[in-house]
């Protein structure tokens, strides 16, 4: 169903997958799927609730571990490499992994410490989030928008080569959501490779170059955008997944 | 990275200092114990100087509740509130989130003992005297075997909806004949002035480290789902 | 499943006829050597000519022939016939447990007649049974401590194999023995506590090395069920209690042994060169472990069986929904 991609040159790919299956006591939430991630590439993985995208995901980010096949990071199997890899990935997840007790600047300079990253990276990250006038706030305070954006910071915190989010649009408004696709234009052209898994359509088919459609823990879908027009895909979805709207 | 264990320790040392909760839970819970001895001996007249084989009981039982109390929201703070996976991301072994956390159990719970020592001797008038360096010697290493095995049975438990009485459960059967036996025995030894302090030293020492072994082998398998 | 219903057959037959085949011995034989008024703890090497001492203790006085006492002297095979032929008779003498010196003469074909009992000052633990019936409870007794360390021995195995290998294969293995394993403890423990209150007069001794690690096992396997059967399913659950599993075992090797390096009334029956065993209690003993293991196969089988169905219902409720 799911072969690798037409023009992927295997030297590029930075993330690959194979066999991967992820079996819960009761049920199956990733089935048998193997996935190669080009390098520098946006990926969005689209699907509704339960399809095993965030199971997908945390496997990716070595939070979980596979029932049983392989998961390589430019070329290290995670089963045997997790720090060296977690070494290369940023993640965002839903939640901000941020302590509420502590300010901005002592959330970022703990996590830039346990990276071993230079703690001048603390105020770069602080200006480039626009939230230098913040950093003594602890972040019980912040706007959940502002918590967002320093979540993304805790993730670039080592400058990673691989960025992993998990919805980033679910909970903003109109206005951080086209921040955020803005952003990830942005690391788009630092060369970096991005991940996302969204139940947003329009926004996940604006940032992407290629789109992943999984559906009961399978690929059923796996388009580059050039080759499939908004309307298309948004139809393919709808047929795939059953959804209604 | 083995600074990494320190800095995590750090950061807790950092939100305690911030929060006051924890700290302020355990020395409650300690001094409500104290009192508790206190009031259950009302009646009897009891005179610490005059037993003074009731002090060891008396302390490692207000060391080991405060100290349970400690333990059992040294990781589910991290998990209740979902900071774990940001643990869990860090390009640090497990192990060092694990001595992390037992770093800074320890030193919350040597706080405990110190509040725990003062409370005996304002509320039941006992002097340690000259013997109390010893004393601290011994409720060092106590603390830190009961801190070894707790950490990593806490990070088992942190799970669990039952985690608090489930640390209990699992914990207390692993420690009754390899901490408190001999951390009592010890105390006592130090307290009367009488018997070898060696042997129990050793046993507190000894699965203190191997508590720190298998932590060091079985760790990872607890944090990874 | 056809071979595994007929395995289970044959488990319940041999559960059956086991435990039957060990009722049936025990009440045939005692578990300890033919019962003697007094165990000889010393004495002098000659038994012939003049007068000798015999040191002994006294027990089971009660419902004896006083007048003819049989002592067996520690040297195997040798049982003496003594008659005595001083004031009163031993019952108004001595009472059980007590340590005693009986003099008298010793002849070859007479036997050992005596004239003099004094109780000694300087007693020795008592050698024998106060109470040899109630000891029958040590075909049980034994076997379910002897089935439970098996169990969970079994535990550790299939925790290991879980750790390095994984599958759900043994997980399902390790619960099952611990949960079956559990139960055996508790009937080691409730029969050994009943039969210390016949023996030594009260339940329990928390200061007895043997009874106090055996409770400590039994705490730990009990930590281990509950750390199984909250109603949370965690995924990390199955790898937690498999570690629990093989810090838990270390309990049982110390259970075994404490009555060996510590002070412990505990009886050393098996596995010790001191053992009071008779060769057909041995025997009866023998049967009581075969049996108890496969009472414990068993319901190891049974129980492995009921979390085979979760899962299968498990699997097919999945099929069922891939299909909508």
């Amino acid at each position: 169903m799911v072969g690798g991609m037409k023009g992927t040159d295997s030297r590029n790919e930075i993330i690959e997958t194979r066999n991967l299956t992820k079996k819960f006591r009761s049920l199956t939430a990733v089935r048998n799927l193997s996935l190669k991630i080009g390098r520098g590439e946006v990926t969005v993985l689209f699907g509704p609730n339960g399809a095993g995208k965030t199971t997908l995901i945390r496997i990716l980010c070595t939070l979980s571990r596979p029932t049983s096949g392989d998961l390589l990071v430019d070329g290290l199997n995670t089963s045997n490499n997790g720090r060296e890899v977690r070494r290369k990935i940023g993640v965002v997840l839903h939640d901000p992994l941020l302590y509420d007790d502590l300010t901005a600047a002592e959330n970022l300079r703990f996590y830039c410490r346990m990276y071993g990253s230079d703690e001048s990276r603390v105020d770069e990250l602080l200006d480039l989030f626009g939230l230098r006038h913040r950093r003594n706030d602890r972040i019980a305070v912040l706007s959940s928008g502002m918590v967002k954006r320093l979540s993304i910071a805790r993730a670039m915190i080592h400058d990673p080569d691989i960025l992993i989010f998990d919805e980033p649009f679910s909970s903003l408004d109109s206005d951080s959501i086209s921040k955020m696709v803005s952003l990830i234009g942005q690391l788009r052209s630092g060369g970096k490779t991005v991940l996302l898994a969204t139940h947003h359509l329009k926004e996940g088919y604006d940032v992407g170059e290629r789109l992943v459609i999984m559906k009961k823990g399978r690929i059923v879908f796996d388009e580059r955008k050039a080759e499939t027009s908004a309307v298309e895909f948004e139809s393919a979805y709808d047929e795939l997944t059953g959804a209604s709207s | 990275m083995t600074f990494g264990a320190l800095r995590i320790a750090q950061k807790d040392l950092n939100i305690e200092l911030r929060t006051r909760e924890r700290m302020t839970s355990m020395v409650l819970l300690s001094l409500v114990i104290i009192l508790s001895f206190r009031f259950a001996f009302f009646g009897f007249d009891v005179n610490l100087t005059g037993s003074p084989e009731l002090v060891a009981p008396i302390l490692w039982t207000t060391i080991f509740f405060a100290g349970l109390v400690g333990l059992e929201s040294s990781f589910s703070y991290e998990k209740e509130n979902k900071y774990l996976d940001g643990l869990l991301l860090l390009p640090t072994s497990r192990f060092s989130i694990y001595l992390g956390k037992m770093l800074s159990n320890f030193l919350f719970l040597v706080v405990i003992d110190v509040m725990t020592v003062v409370f005996i001797i304002a509320f039941f008038a006992y002097d340690f005297g000259g013997d109390i360096l010893t004393l601290f010697l011994v409720l060092l290493l106590g603390t830190f075997s009961f801190v070894a095995m707790g950490t990593l049975i806490s990070g088992m438990t942190m799970s669990a909806r039952t985690r608090q009485s489930l640390l209990q459960i699992a914990l207390i059967p692993l420690i009754v004949f390899t901490v408190v036996i001999p951390a009592v025995v010890a105390t006592s030894t130090v307290v009367i002035g009488s018997g070898d302090l060696a042997p129990d030293l050793r046993i507190l020492g000894g699965f203190g480290i191997l508590s720190l072994l298998l932590a060091y082998l079985l760790f990872g398998h607890i944090l990874e789902g | 499943m056809e071979r595994r219903k007929l395995i289970d057959i044959v488990l319940v037959i041999l559960a059956v006829v086991f435990v039957s085949a060990t009722t049936l011995a025990a009440f045939y034989y005692a578990p300890l050597e033919p019962v003697d008024v007094l165990t000889v703890v010393e004495h002098e090497s000659d038994y012939t000519g003049d007068d000798v001492r015999v040191k002994g203790v006294v027990h089971d006085l009660s419902g004896q022939d006083l007048s003819l006492w049989d002592i067996s002297s520690p040297d195997p095979g040798i049982t003496i016939n003594v008659t005595y032929s001083g004031e009163g008779d031993l019952s108004t003498l001595a009472s059980d447990g007590d340590t005693v010196y009986v003099v008298g003469r010793y002849d070859p074909d007479d036997g050992f007649s005596a004239k003099e009992v004094e109780i000694a000052d300087d007693p020795d633990e008592p050698a024998g049974w106060t109470s040899p019936y109630s000891a029958k409870i040590f075909y049980f007794h034994v076997p379910a401590a002897w089935t439970s360390f098996l169990a969970f021995g079994v535990v550790l195995g299939c925790s290991i194999a879980y750790l390095l290998k994984g599958g759900q294969k043994w997980d399902i293995w390790a619960l099952s023995s611990a949960e079956v394993g559990l139960m055996f403890n508790t009937v080691a423990v409730i029969s050994g506590a009943l039969w210390a209150k016949a023996e030594w007069g009260y339940y329990w001794d928390w200061n007895d090395a043997k009874l106090f690690s055996t409770f400590v096992l039994w705490l730990i396997f009990i930590a281990y069920v509950a750390i199984r059967s909250g109603a949370v399913r965690h995924e990390s659950i199955p790898r937690v209690a498999a570690i629990f599993g093989v810090l838990g075992f270390a309990a049982v090797p110390i259970s075994f042994i404490s009555s060996r390096i510590w002070t412990s009334l505990h009886p050393n029956v098996v596995a010790s060169s001191t053992g009071h065993l008779s060769s057909e209690a041995g025997t009866v003993l023998m049967l009581g472990v075969l049996a108890f293991t496969f009472v414990y196969a068993t319901l190891f089988s049974r129980r492995t069986a009921i979390e085979r169905s979760v899962m299968e219902i498990q699997d097919l409720k999945e099929k069922l929904e891939e299909e909508e």
